[in-house]
């Protein structure tokens, strides 16, 4: 699954995200900032969880669960341009 | 760099609830880089707050409603003229637009400059064209119908699913979710405002808007988006903040591109949950909350006085996404010498 985070967001680091193209703005906890920063770096799901897993105790298994529901959230808030 | 000294009369300076647009026009005014102006403020009532804020007016004219007839408004504006040399008037009420723009060759002969959109393009975008306007110009609109008697709801009702909003033909806006309280808002909004009332349907969404200038030419000078986030009772923005949304500042060229339009404009527009866009109204002036435009980068009100002067200003091409206006309320403490003096002498 390759993830496309819409560009041009401004996140702060308390994980107020503002996205300037539709004025929406939203707060992430402390894991969804650390996972949308990567998913604005690295847009493949394998790296993501080999990225996370050098510094969580995470099976894939829970990974790909906890991925998806995060992504739902992404998608509702219009800022996953596309999964493919 | 020599300022040029301007005399810019503006009216709309209602600066309540649902505020008129002259205040943020002259704050933008005030910050001008290429011309000092000394600011004429236009008042149809004697309590109307920009007349006494500090620094915003440096004198205030009281001036009579244009539904007293044109001729008053006209020969007050040229007594003004004779003793305060106007160079520029920018009007800011819906109800004083059509008349001084068709006053335009008068008051270009008083010496009085203008930039105002044609009767045409007035027309054309008129809430009851909307429609025709939507046709011609391949934009989303929802469906409306133009009342002049309440018997005629019912009908409409049917034919157009709720809910529904009925609106002024000026200003006023109510939603109505079943045929009794559109009735009632017609009544209330006809008594009002005067006939024709609007039925228009109901678009759910985010409501976004757009501040633009036309130079008549087809070319947009300014554009800036801006997202509501936080309305009055009345629908008018209490907060909100700029956007870049390139859906609307492409729709925004597309319209001033193909109606030449010639002036300020605001574009109301309805963002629904599935990200398609209807038009609701476009207002022939510049909106309320323009000094937001002024506050991201684009000067528009600054702009509209060199097009009345005649100069071709550089189009804008950016804006800051991200800025947030806020308005608030404020009570000044006025004596009533002051009001009393405005209010017999017309002037303060």
């Amino acid at each position: 699954m390759s993830i496309h985070i819409k560009s041009g967001l401004r996140i702060s680091d308390q994980g107020l995200v503002f996205d300037p193209s539709t004025g929406e703005s939203f707060t992430l906890n402390p894991t969804g900032l650390i996972l949308l920063r990567l998913m604005i770096g690295c847009n493949d799901e394998n790296e993501i969880f080999r990225i996370l897993n050098q510094d969580y105790e995470l099976s894939r298994l829970e990974f790909d669960r906890y991925l998806l529901d995060f992504l739902a959230v992404l998608k509702s808030m219009q800022i996953l341009e596309n999964e493919a | 760099m020599k300022r040029e000294k301007l005399t810019i009369a503006v009216s709309g300076l209602n600066n309540t609830d649902n505020p008129g647009p002259g205040v943020p026009v002259i704050r933008g005014l005030r910050e001008s880089t290429h011309f000092e102006p000394r600011i004429l403020g236009l008042a149809y009532e004697n309590m109307e707050p920009g007349a006494y804020m500090e620094g915003v007016a440096d004198k205030t004219y009281l001036i009579p409603y244009p539904s007293n007839g044109m001729e008053p408004l006209l020969a007050r504006l040229e007594e003004i003229h004779r003793r305060d040399k106007i160079d520029v008037l920018i009007p800011n009420f819906d109800s004083e637009l059509l008349p001084l723009i068709k006053a335009e060759n008068r008051l270009t002969a008083m010496g009085i400059r203008t930039f105002l959109p044609t009767i045409g393009q007035y027309d054309e975008r008129l809430k009851s064209n909307l429609p025709e306007f939507g046709k011609k110009y391949d934009l989303s609109v929802p469906g409306s119908h133009t009342v002049s008697s309440a018997l005629e709801i019912p009908g409409i009702c049917r034919e157009l699913s709720g809910p529904w909003m009925i609106k002024g033909k000026f200003y006023d806006a109510v939603l109505a979710h079943n045929v009794e309280q559109a009735i009632a808002a017609f009544y209330r909004i006809s008594a009002q405002w005067g006939l024709p009332v609007v039925v228009q349907q109901y678009i759910s969404g985010t409501e976004v808007n757009v501040v633009a200038v036309g130079d008549g030419k087809g070319n947009t000078i300014g554009a800036v988006p801006m997202r509501k986030m936080f309305v009055t009772d009345k629908g008018k923005a209490w907060s909100g903040i700029t956007i870049a949304d390139k859906y609307l500042l492409d729709l925004t060229k597309r319209i001033i591109s193909n109606t030449f339009w010639r002036g300020g404009m605001e574009l109301e527009m309805i963002r629904s949950s599935d990200n398609k866009y209807y038009l609701v109204e476009i207002n022939p002036r510049i909106p309320a909350w323009v000094y937001l435009a002024v506050a991201a980068g684009q000067n528009l009100p600054e702009a509209i006085v060199h097009l009345a002067m005649g100069m071709n200003p550089e189009p804008f091409t950016a804006f800051e996404a991200g800025k947030m206006f806020i308005r608030y309320s404020y009570d000044m403490i006025v004596d009533v010498n002051t009001h009393q003096s405005f209010a017999f002498n017309g002037e303060k």
